[in-house]
């Protein structure tokens, strides 16, 4: 029995096309660069996270070490008529945002 | 009939050549990518451990020495590589006892082996806080003290010789602190 052809005449194989291995490539370079990118973003956040860190534990020794020196700093409120005042300060640090602030209410010593 | 040449050594060569330098881009930027996820990994996991301490020291450290006139013990004692810490802040009716019968009412706090051990009560010691390289305490300003926390990655990243350590100085004041309450007149 004589064996069929693998290819019939007037079949031509070409392999891949150009465009599909530009298509191809471009999709390989997209799928780098957004591993990149993420890995990028990942660094970024935690940056800010660290620099937001920082932030908050130099106003909390700043807030402790108000405590330990002198209570009687800042705008002075009187809660109840005829008590000693409260005197309230507010501690915030630009690198947690303009809004952010701790606000300490102490009494004289 | 069809007659099916093949590439020519030329063309092999030339698309060897090509995939070659697309993979080993590839991989050589997949490479990059799984070093620095890798180092990002250990400074979190650095960080995440120093991140505790405000969450727990508070808790600990401030209530410390509200102790009464007569105590035998004194509120806060600091040694080398530890700081034992002293409140008689429960009793009868929620005055002090003069005993540290409950167990948060005596801490310890040391470094060892690269932990953040606690010691409450009469218990022993438990590791809270890992991967730290170093343990220092102030008290000289009492009632404010400084603890000087310091953390290390598990091991060196890779690819940087960036300095690993990171230090932390925390302040507590104790807001109960006294060396001797008053003298009660019962």
């Amino acid at each position: 029995m004589a064996k069929e052809p693998l290819s019939s005449p007037g079949i031509t194989i070409n392999g891949f096309t150009l465009i599909e291995v530009m298509v191809s490539l471009f999709f390989l370079t997209i799928a780098a660069m957004a591993l990149l990118q993420g890995l990028d973003l990942a660094f970024r956040q935690y940056s800010l996270a660290q620099t937001r860190w920082e932030a908050i534990v130099e106003l909390w020794n700043q807030i402790e070490q108000s405590r330990a020196t002198s209570s009687s700093q800042g705008e002075a409120i009187q809660i109840i008529p005829d008590s000693r005042p409260l005197y309230r300060t507010v501690f915030s640090d630009p690198r947690l945002g303009e809004q952010s602030g701790w606000e300490v209410l102490s009494a004289e010593k | 009939m069809l007659k099916n040449e093949g590439f020519s050594l030329l063309e092999t060569m030339v698309v060897s050549t090509i995939s070659i330098i697309v993979f080993a881009g590839f991989f050589s930027i997949f490479g990059q990518f799984q070093t620095w996820s890798s180092n990002l990994n250990l400074l979190l996991e650095r960080d995440e451990n120093l991140w505790l301490a405000p969450l727990l020291f508070p808790r600990w450290i401030t209530p410390t020495g509200n102790n009464r006139w007569d105590s035998a013990w004194s509120g806060v004692t600091v040694q080398a590589d530890s700081i034992e810490l002293n409140s008689d802040i429960h009793g009868p009716g929620g005055f002090p006892d003069s005993q540290l019968s409950s167990s948060f009412e005596t801490l310890v706090l040391r470094s060892s082996r690269f932990n953040l051990q606690v010691k409450s009560g009469t218990g022993s010691f438990q590791p809270v806080i890992k991967n730290i390289a170093d343990f220092q305490v102030d008290s000289r300003d009492l009632p404010l003290i400084s603890i000087l926390l310091s953390t290390a990655t598990d091991r060196p990243l890779l690819a940087t010789q960036e300095n690993l350590l990171q230090s932390t100085r925390f302040l507590f004041f104790l807001r109960n602190y006294r060396s001797n309450l008053f003298l009660e007149n019962l």
